[in-house]
């Protein structure tokens, strides 16, 4: 149980008011983006027609993050569960999808599979939105092989948290349709976050220690900008959700990754809020 | 140049009700400069407030707006920014910016201006007549702090025929109500699109 380092000053009105304010954004997001981009004299009928979401799922995480940093553990999964269902998984493009899944299996709330054929995710049982599995096979309309080696590495990743195995099992044919180039996986491999996740090696802490450092370097550049932190407020995103995507997963894989280091204050707290996130009653 | 849909989000408080807000409609948006030094004679306040137009000043008032919060020149508004993510890119809508400003992070009820502005694509922070885009890190990298609000930064007053209309929302992001403009100039009249003499 801990906070994020920095945040001690942060009161919990100041929090709450913070949190509450993202969650209205976020539930709001429609409307709001539809009535502030409304032309004179535009009827609300019309103005419904529109049907793009902007910036519903980051108000999502970001209520999530500070949830997370404040030690409100459980109800920040709440919300990234909300994050990951913002599009329609069915029909949403790669970047959309990938970043649902991403959010959706650090929540619990998303089993994210990669397979030869495709991506595959099972939502949780009682999941009305999602009664059945949902499956978006490898193809040009799922994207390009650099838009999907841009994916690979977070669909990975979502893999892994899931508890599936991180390097899919992927044809290296290279027939175009319904496969994988080996230049795409390559090109993905090259992630340090798909690094990290490799079996136990040099390589993978190596990874890991740079993810580590430069997450810690972030907290401590989001401190040092006063205005925004005071009012516990971040330029940025305040959690670095693939470190902590990557701690998760290894926990889930039964390994520590580089545990056995000391580590500085914005690494232990992310390792304990993985630990955290770890021991969480999964929904799939 | 480019013109650009801007949002702009003000608090209400005990001296900014709703008859300031829609009076803004007829008057223009100001700025902190023209709302402290403005006086009688139109033509030295337009002169004065050219010449507190810099590089320097637009810097101070992007990345130290607690030393000039009362007299900047320049006016805050926001356009929206996409910035990197763990899963890609992220999309900070301009509508969050301005309810984030106009209810002080959800705690009071605010409003939000509609307008239009004409961007630079280069550096023009002495010119009053245009506006510079803060959040374009390709020109202004020292702004990066402040890259996720998506400004742009309007100069002196943004002329009232630009402001297409004023909505209100209550602390918890309701609308409450909005009000159009009757003199507003669609910027679509002034694109660069030319029909053919017909």
């Amino acid at each position: 149980m801990s906070r994020i380092p920095g945040s001690e000053k942060w009161s919990s009105d100041l929090v709450r008011g913070r949190i509450e304010f993202l969650v209205d954004c976020a539930k709001g997001a429609r409307r709001l983006s539809q009535f502030m981009t409304r032309r004179r004299g535009e009827t609300e009928a019309v103005v419904e027609q529109a049907a793009e979401i902007s910036g519903a799922a980051e108000c999502w995480s970001d209520a999530a993050a500070l949830a997370f940093a404040s030690n409100h553990t459980a109800e920040g999964l709440l919300y990234l569960a909300r994050a990951a269902v913002v599009s329609d998984l069915r029909r949403c493009s790669l970047p959309e999808l990938a970043r649902s899944a991403f959010f959706g299996s650090l929540a619990g709330y998303l089993n994210v599979r990669l397979s030869a054929d495709g991506i595959r995710i099972l939502p949780r049982s009682e999941n009305r939105l999602y009664p059945d599995e949902i499956s978006r096979p490898w193809s040009a309309e799922l994207g390009t092989a650099i838009q999907i080696a841009r994916s690979l590495p977070v669909l990975a990743l979502a893999a892994a948290v899931s508890g599936n195995p991180f390097e899919p099992e992927i044809s290296f044919d290279g027939k175009g349709e319904g496969s994988l180039s080996r230049s795409t996986l390559l090109a993905a491999f090259a992630a340090p976050d798909f690094r990290a996740l490799r079996q136990a090696s040099d390589s993978a802490r190596a990874a890991i220690r740079e993810m580590e450092e430069t997450w810690e370097l972030r907290l401590t550049m989001m401190r040092e900008d006063t205005y925004h932190w005071e009012r516990a407020r971040a330029r940025t995103e305040l959690i670095d959700w693939r470190l902590l995507a990557v701690h998760v997963a290894l926990l889930r894989r039964g390994s520590s990754g580089s545990a056995d280091e000391s580590p500085g204050p914005a690494t232990a707290y992310l390792r304990d809020l993985a630990g955290e996130i770890h021991k969480m009653p999964r929904w799939v | 140049m480019l013109l650009q849909w801007c949002l702009k989000g003000i608090s209400e408080h005990s001296h900014f009700t709703d008859a300031h807000a829609t009076g803004l409609l007829r008057k223009g948006i100001p700025s902190r400069w023209l709302l402290s030094y403005a006086g009688s004679n139109a033509f030295a306040d337009v002169s004065a407030a050219q010449q507190t137009l810099s590089q320097a000043a637009l810097d101070n008032h992007v990345n130290n707006y607690g030393a000039v919060a009362g007299n900047t020149p320049y006016i805050s508004l926001s356009a929206g920014s996409v910035v990197p993510a763990s899963h890609g890119v992220s999309v900070r809508p301009a509508w969050r910016t301005a309810l984030d400003f106009a209810t002080q992070g959800g705690a009071v009820s605010g409003y939000i201006f509609r307008c239009w502005v004409i961007l630079s694509p280069k550096p023009s922070a002495g010119l009053s007549p245009l506006a510079d885009e803060v959040r374009e890190l390709n020109i202004f990298r020292q702004f990066f702090t402040f890259h996720d609000e998506g400004e742009v930064a309007a100069k002196i007053l943004v002329p009232h025929r630009q402001i297409e209309w004023v909505q209100k929302f209550d602390a918890r992001g309701n609308f409450i109500f909005q009000a159009d403009n009757p003199d507003f100039v669609d910027p679509l009249d002034i694109c660069n699109l030319i029909e053919v003499v017909a």
